[in-house]
C-alpha cells in the first residue's frame, strides 16, 4: 500500500467505515510509515478532541421529568376507554356554545364569502361576457341604423377603388382605411362613411353579401390601449366574437387599426367571411 | 391481558430506551441552536413526536438515528432552516490536511510542548467549541453525527436523507473547514502560545 492510497482511505478508516481486510493494511502501512502515521494520530486526535470539548452537560433534569409525565399523560388518554354519550340536553347547549365559539372553519368561512363576492364582482366589472361589451354594442347599433336606412352614407358603389380614392380624399390623419377585396365571394360593397367617434377616427363601410347585410367598421385605436385590449378581450386569441341585438359581431385589430364586422350572419359565417375576405387581406 | 400486559411492557422498553438518548439530543440541539432555551423546547418538542410516531418506529432498527431524524426534522420545522450544501468558495481552496501542515510550517521554537504534533490539542478549548458552532448548519450537522454521536456513515445518510457520497464528501469538507477556522480562531487569539507560556511558568 502507498502512502496516497492510505491517506485516501483516511477518513473512512478513522470513522470506522472499513472492512477488516482494508483496515489491516492501512495499520500496516501506519506502522511502518512515519510520515503517514504522524498524520493520521493528529486527524485521530482531532477527532477525539472535537467529542470532547464539544459535549456539554446532559440534558436538563427539568427537561426529562417534563417528558416523562407528558409521555404519563398521553398513555393515560390512550388506555382510556372512551367517554360516554352525553345527555341530549348538554349537546343541545353544547351544540350552541360551539356555534359561538371562534372556529378555524368560521373565520375561513368569514374571509373566503367577501372575497368571493369581490372575486364576482370583479369579474362581472372588467370580463363581463361579450353580449356587454361597449365595442360590440356600437358595432351593432350602427350597423342596425345602416340596415334600417337611418344612416346616409357619403358614398354609395360597388367598386371597391372608387371607395378606397374617397376615403383618401376624406382622410386627414394618419387613420390606416382600406377596403377590402371580397375575392368574388358574392359580395358587394355599398358604400361609406367617415366618422368622429368620441375623437376617435372611425371609417364605415357597407357591403351586401349573398343575402346579409354586412358592415365593416374600421377605428384607429391609437387613443386606446389596444395591448391591454388584446390580453383582456382577445384572451390570446386573433379575434373576438360578440352579440348584440341579435348582430353577431366579430373584432380584430390590424396595426393600431381595430376592425369589426358586424352581420345578422351566424357565427360561422361571419368568420368565414372575416377570415377569407377580410382578415385573410391584412396578412 | 396476558398480551395487554405484554404490550404494556413493551411500550415501557421503548420509552425506557429512547430516554437514553436525550443527552446526545440535547447536545445536538444545543449545538444546533447555540440556544438553551431552544435546545430545550426543542428536544422536549422532539419527544412529543417520538411518543405520536412510536408506531412508525421499525423493531430492529436503529432508534439513534431514528431519534436523529426526528429531532432534525423538528429543527428544521421549528426555527424553519434550510439545512443545504455550502458554498464550495468556503472549502475548495482549504487543502488537505490544513491544520496539519500550518503547523508544522509556523512551528516556531519553544511554541509548543516537545513530542508528538497532536499534543498541541491540549491547549485548545473554546476554540474547539466555536470552530464547530461556525460551521455551516449541513457541515455542523454531519460533524456532530460522526465525530460526537459516532454514527456510521450508513446512518447519517439515513439521518439527512442523502447518499452515503453525498454523507462522506460532506463530512470531508466539513473537517477541512474545521481545521481552517480552529487554526485562525487559535491563531488570533494567540492562544498557542500564551498556554504554553503559562505551562512553562
Amino acid at each position: 500500500m502507498t502512502c496516497k492510497e492510505a491517506i485516501e482511505q483516511l477518513h473512512e478508516f478513522l470513522d470506522n467505515e472499513l472492512g477488516d481486510a482494508n483496515y489491516t493494511k492501512i495499520r500496516q502501512h501506519i506502522n511502518m510509515c512515519h510520515e503517514c502515521c504522524e498524520k493520521f494520530e493528529f486527524e485521530q486526535a482531532l477527532k477525539k478532541v472535537i467529542r470532547e470539548k464539544t459535549q456539554i452537560h446532559g440534558a436538563p433534569q427539568h427537561v426529562l421529568q417534563s417528558i416523562v409525565s407528558q409521555w404519563a399523560e398521553l398513555n393515560e388518554e390512550r388506555s382510556r376507554p372512551k367517554a360516554p354519550a352525553v345527555e341530549p340536553k348538554g349537546t343541545f347547549l353544547q351544540g350552541i356554545l360551539d356555534l359561538l365559539t371562534l372556529r378555524p372553519a368560521y373565520v375561513t368561512m368569514a374571509v373566503l364569502l367577501p372575497m368571493t363576492i369581490i372575486g364576482l364582482a370583479a369579474y362581472l366589472a372588467f370580463f363581463r361576457p361579450a353580449e356587454y361589451s361597449p365595442i360590440v354594442k356600437v358595432a351593432a347599433e350602427r350597423h342596425d341604423s345602416f340596415v334600417n336606412n337611418n344612416m346616409h352614407l357619403d358614398l354609395v358603389s360597388s367598386d371597391s377603388n372608387e371607395i378606397r380614392r374617397h376615403f383618401q380624399n376624406l382622410q386627414r390623419s394618419n387613420l390606416v382605411i382600406d377596403v377590402p377585396e371580397c375575392n368574388g365571394h358574392e359580395m358587394e360593397l355599398l358604400g361609406c362613411k367617415n366618422y368622429n367617434l368620441d375623437g376617435k377616427k372611425s371609417a364605415y363601410v357597407g357591403l351586401r353579401g349573398h343575402q346579409n347585410k354586412i358592415s365593416l367598421e374600421m377605428i384607429n385605436g391609437s387613443g386606446m390601449n389596444i395591448a391591454k385590449l388584446q390580453h383582456e378581450f382577445y384572451k390570446g386569441r386573433s379575434y373576438y366574437f360578440g352579440k348584440h341585438k341579435g348582430y353577431n359581431v366579430v373584432i380584430w385589430k390590424h396595426g393600431n387599426t381595430l376592425y369589426s364586422l358586424t352581420s345578422t350572419m351566424d357565427r360561422k359565417g361571419l368568420m368565414r367571411v372575416a377570415s377569407e375576405s377580410i382578415l385573410s387581406y391584412n396578412k | 391481558m396476558k398480551d395487554f400486559d405484554n404490550q404494556e411492557s413493551e411500550i415501557k422498553e421503548f420509552e425506557a430506551a429512547a430516554l437514553e438518548h436525550i443527552d446526545s439530543l440535547f447536545n445536538f440541539g444545543m449545538r444546533m441552536t447555540g440556544n438553551r432555551e431552544a435546545a430545550e423546547d426543542l428536544v422536549q418538542e422532539t419527544y412529543l413526536k417520538v411518543h405520536r410516531f412510536s408506531h412508525t418506529f421499525k423493531e430492529g432498527s436503529n432508534l439513534k438515528a431514528w431519534l436523529f431524524k426526528i429531532l432534525r426534522n423538528t429543527f428544521i420545522n421549528t426555527f424553519r432552516k434550510k439545512i443545504k450544501e455550502p458554498k464550495s468558495i468556503l472549502y475548495d481552496e482549504v487543502e488537505d490536511f490544513y491544520l496539519f501542515n500550518k503547523i508544522k510550517t509556523d512551528k516556531k521554537e519553544g511554541d509548543y510542548v516537545s513530542g508528538e504534533i497532536s499534543n498541541v490539542y491540549e491547549f485548545l478549548d473554546d476554540e474547539v467549541k466555536n470552530a464547530v458552532n461556525s460551521l455551516p448548519l449541513a457541515f455542523r450537522e454531519v460533524i456532530l453525527y460522526s465525530d460526537i454521536e459516532d454514527l456510521s456513515y450508513g446512518e447519517i445518510s439515513e439521518i439527512v436523507g442523502c447518499p452515503i457520497g453525498t454523507v462522506k464528501s460532506r463530512l470531508f469538507r466539513a473537517r477541512k473547514l474545521l481545521q481552517k477556522s480552529l487554526w485562525n480562531y487559535a491563531n488570533e487569539r494567540g492562544f498557542l502560545k500564551e498556554r504554553h507560556e503559562g505551562k512553562e511558568i
